[in-house]
C-alpha cells in the first residue's frame, strides 16, 4: 500500500520536474516579453530531436549531444525572436501569438518532411535494469532526468537572481519603459529571454525524449501541459512554474493510480478549475494591475 | 464576297472535323482522366508512423495497378489528405475530398474515432467509405449513423476475440490487467476482449486507459503490480506497445502479454523495445509477411513485400501498412467491376464483391464486415514466430455459427 503510494509519488515527482522546466521557460517568456508563445512544445520537440540527431544519428557522446542540443534549441529560440517576435512587439498581444500558433505548424512539419513521422528511440548510455529503493522500482535514465530538471531549476533561478542579465530581466519585467530609460538593452534582454526559454523547453524535450521517444507531434500534449502549469503558478511567476509542475507531475500520478487514468489528462485541468476558482490569479500571482 | 464566305466555311468545318477526335468529344476526353481515390491517414500527430505506412502500401498498390493498364483503362490517382490524428480534421478531410475533388469513393481513416466522424457526411452525399484499419464494431453496426456506406475489410475487436478465442484457455492468463488506448478502438476492444476472457474463467482486475499522446504509463503500471495481475492485455499502437513493455519491465512487472489490434506485431516490437523487453509477447495479427501462403492471394502478398523492400520503407510497418495496399486493390476491383467509377455504382459493386487479398477473403456482410485471418504471433528468442491461425473462411464460419 504505501509502496505503491511511494511509487506514484516518485513517478509524478520526476514527469513533475519536466513539466517545471517547459512551464519556467514559457512563463519567463510571458512574463517579460508578453508573448504566450505557442510554439513552446515545438522548441520542447527541437530539443529532443537535436539530441537524437546529434547522438543516435552523428554518433556524438551523449553528454555532449545533450548540452549542445539545448544551446542548439537556444539558438533557435534566438533568431525567431530577430526574425519574427522583434518586428511584432509593437502589436497587440495577439499578433505575436498568431504568429507562433504559425510557427508552431511549420516547425513541426518541417519535423515530420525532415526526421519521418515514426517514433524513434534514443538509446542513451544508461543502464535498462532497472534497480529497487526499498519499495520503488526505478531506472537510472529517469533519475538523471530529475536530477538535470533540479539542476537546471536552480541554475536558472542563480541566473535570474545573480547576475547582470538576469538583473537586466527582472528590470524589464517590472517596467520596460523604466528599464530603458535606465539604460537596459532591452532588445538584447528580449533576445536572452526567448533564447533562454526556448532552451529549458529544449532541455526538457531532450531529457524526457531520452526517457520516453522521439517523435514530431511529441510537444503538443507537453505545450498544453505547460500552459496548464503556468496558469496554475501564476502567469509570470518563476516559483509558481516549479510547484505548478510538481503539482500536476504528482496529481496526475495518484489521478491515473488511484481514481482512473481514463481521466488522468482531465485530473489535472480539473485541479486547475478548482485551483483559479479559489485564487483566479494563480498560486503565486499577484493580482492583476491595468498596465 | 460570297464565295470568301463558303471559303471560311469550309475551313471552319474542315478544322471542326479536325478537332472532333483530338479531344472535344467528352467521353473520349475522360477516357484518359485518372480516377481518384480518396485516401484519409494521420499523417501527423500522435500515429502518424502508422498513418505513413498505410500511406506507403497504397501507393505501391496504385502503381501496381497503373503499371498493368489501370482500371477501365484509365489510371488510378490517390488524393491523400491528413487527418492530423483527430475526428474533427477527418470530417473536414472528407468534405474537402467530397466536394472539392469529387472523388467517388475514401479509403480510411485509420482510427474508430476518426471513421466514426466521416460517416454521416460520406452518407449524406452518398460516398462510399473503405475502411482499412479500424475496429471499434460500432462503425458496422446498423444504428450508427452512415454506416450504410461502410464496407470493412479490418476485423472488428470481437471477431479478433473470436478468432483468437481458442487460444485462450491454453494461455494460462488468469488474472489480467488490460490497458487500452482512450478510443473508441481501445474502449471496444477493452470490452469485447474482457469478455471473452471472463468467459475462459479469467478475472480482469483492472482496465486502465491511457491518452492517444501519453508516453508514461507508470502509474497504470503500478497499479497492476498492486493488484497483483498474472498478465496484461494491451490495445495500442506499435510505439506506444513498446514503450509499455520497456516500462512494464523497470517496474519489474514480469507477466504474460498479449496485444491485440493487429498494430504491434514481433519485429516492430523487438525493434522498438528490445528483444528483451519484447520476449514472451503475443500479438493478434492479421497477415504475415513471412509466408506468402498465408495470404488470400499469395502473388500479391509477394510482390507487396518486395515492392516494400525495394522502395527502402521501414520493414517495421510493413504489416501496418498491408491495410493500405488490400484497400486500394479491393477499391479497384469494385471500380471495375462496377464498370464506370462513379460513387452509387462502386457503393452497389461493393456490396457483392468478392476478392482475395492480404488480409484473406474480402467479401462484405449485409452490414459491410469482412472477415480476414487471425494470426497469433509471438516473439520467440527475439524472433518472430506463429502461434496459431484462423484463417479467414473459418472464421466466416465461427461468426455465421454465432
Amino acid at each position: 500500500m504505501i509502496a505503491e503510494l511511494v511509487q506514484h509519488l516518485v513517478n509524478g515527482l520526476i514527469v513533475g520536474g519536466g513539466y517545471a522546466l517547459m512551464g519556467i521557460g514559457l512563463t519567463l517568456i510571458f512574463g517579460i516579453m508578453r508573448v504566450v508563445n505557442f510554439a513552446h512544445g515545438e522548441l520542447y520537440m527541437l530539443g529532443a530531436f537535436f539530441l537524437y540527431t546529434l547522438f543516435s544519428l552523428a554518433g556524438l557522446n551523449f553528454f555532449v549531444s545533450s548540452a549542445l542540443a539545448v544551446v542548439g534549441v537556444g539558438v533557435v529560440g534566438a533568431v525567431i525572436e530577430r526574425l519574427v517576435l522583434r518586428r511584432l512587439r509593437d502589436q497587440p498581444i495577439e499578433i505575436p501569438m498568431l504568429a507562433t500558433v504559425a510557427l508552431s505548424v511549420i516547425i513541426q512539419n518541417a519535423a515530420i518532411l525532415l526526421w519521418d513521422p515514426s517514433p524513434k528511440t534514443i538509446k542513451h548510455v544508461f543502464s535498462p535494469v532497472p534497480f529497487t529503493l526499498g519499495p520503488v522500482h526505478m531506472v537510472w535514465i529517469r533519475v538523471f532526468a530529475g536530477a538535470m530538471a533540479v539542476a537546471l531549476i536552480v541554475s536558472s533561478h542563480l541566473l535570474i537572481q545573480r547576475t547582470r542579465i538576469g538583473r537586466a530581466m527582472r528590470a524589464t519585467f517590472q517596467d520596460t519603459d523604466m528599464a530603458r530609460l535606465t539604460g537596459v538593452d532591452v532588445d538584447r534582454v528580449y533576445m536572452f529571454t526567448f533564447a533562454f526559454g526556448a532552451a529549458l523547453a529544449g532541455a526538457s524535450g531532450a531529457l524526457l525524449g531520452a526517457v520516453f521517444w522521439v517523435y514530431p507531434a511529441m510537444g503538443d500534449l507537453a505545450a498544453l501541459k505547460s500552459f496548464a502549469v503556468v496558469i496554475m503558478g501564476g502567469l509570470g511567476n518563476f516559483l509558481g512554474a516549479i510547484v505548478g509542475g510538481l503539482l500536476l507531475g504528482v496529481s496526475e500520478s495518484l489521478g491515473a493510480g488511484y481514481v482512473s487514468s481514463g481521466y488522468k489528462d482531465a485530473i489535472g485541468f480539473v485541479l486547475i478549475i478548482i485551483l483559479l476558482l479559489w485564487r483566479p490569479q494563480g498560486l503565486f500571482g499577484k493580482k492583476s494591475v491595468p498596465r | 464576297m460570297n464565295r470568301s464566305n463558303t471559303l471560311v466555311r469550309a475551313v471552319l468545318a474542315a478544322a471542326l472535323v479536325a478537332l472532333l477526335p483530338m479531344g472535344i468529344d467528352p467521353a473520349l476526353a475522360q477516357s484518359k482522366e485518372p480516377i481518384k481515390i480518396g485516401l484519409i491517414q494521420p499523417l501527423s500527430g500522435p500515429i502518424a508512423a502508422a498513418g505513413s505506412y498505410i500511406t506507403n502500401a497504397a501507393k505501391i498498390a496504385v502503381d501496381r495497378i497503373n503499371a498493368k493498364g489501370g482500371v477501365l483503362g484509365r489510371p488510378l490517382e490517390l488524393v491523400i489528405e491528413d487527418n492530423k490524428s483527430d475526428p474533427a480534421e477527418t470530417r473536414n478531410a472528407a468534405e474537402k475530398l467530397i466536394v472539392r475533388d469529387k472523388v467517388p469513393i475514401i479509403i480510411g481513416a485509420w482510427g474508430s474515432s476518426m471513421t466514426l466522424a466521416m460517416m454521416p457526411l460520406a452518407a449524406q452525399h452518398g460516398v462510399p467509405i473503405l475502411v482499412e484499419t479500424s475496429s471499434s464494431s460500432k462503425i458496422t453496426d446498423p444504428k450508427t449513423p452512415g454506416q450504410k456506406v461502410v464496407s470493412r475489410i479490418s476485423p472488428t475487436s470481437e471477431l479478433e476475440a473470436l478468432g483468437a478465442g481458442a487460444l485462450i484457455p491454453k494461455l494460462g492468463m488468469k488474472k489480467i490487467g488490460y490497458l487500452a488506448v482512450n478510443t473508441d478502438w481501445g474502449r471496444g476492444a477493452a470490452a469485447a476482449f474482457g469478455e471473452a476472457f471472463k468467459k475462459n474463467g479469467a478475472t480482469v482486475e483492472a482496465v486502465e486507459f491511457v491518452g492517444q499522446a501519453d508516453t508514461d504509463f507508470y502509474a497504470q503500471l503500478t497499479k497492476f503490480k498492486a493488484a497483483g495481475v498474472d498478465s496484461v492485455v494491451i490495445t495500442d499502437d506499435a510505439p506506444k506497445t513498446a514503450k509499455m513493455l520497456q516500462q512494464m519491465k523497470e517496474l519489474g512487472l514480469d507477466v504474460k502479454v498479449l496485444v491485440t489490434g493487429g498494430s504491434a506485431w514481433p519485429d516492430s516490437i523487438v525493434q522498438l523495445a528490445g528483444a528483451k523487453a519484447a520476449e514472451g509477447a503475443m500479438f493478434i495479427n492479421f497477415y504475415n509477411p513471412y509466408d506468402y501462403a498465408m495470404a488470400g492471394d499469395p502473388e500479391a502478398s509477394r510482390a507487396y513485400v518486395e515492392e516494400w523492400k525495394k522502395r527502402n520503407l521501414p520493414w517495421i510497418g510493413v504489416v501496418e501498412g498491408m491495410r493500405g495496399f488490400d484497400a486500394v486493390n479491393v477499391v479497384a476491383k469494385a471500380i471495375e467491376s462496377a464498370k464506370e467509377p462513379t460513387a452509387p455504382k462502386i457503393q452497389a459493386a461493393l456490396k457483392t464483391l468478392e476478392t482475395r487479398g492480404l488480409y484473406g477473403l474480402n467479401k462484405f456482410d449485409q452490414n459491410g464486415q469482412s472477415y480476414c485471418n487471425i494470426i497469433v504471433t509471438q516473439v520467440k528468442d527475439g524472433k518472430y514466430s506463429v502461434v496459431a491461425v484462423t484463417p479467414s473462411s473459418k472464421l466466416w464460419e465461427l461468426a455465421a455459427v454465432k
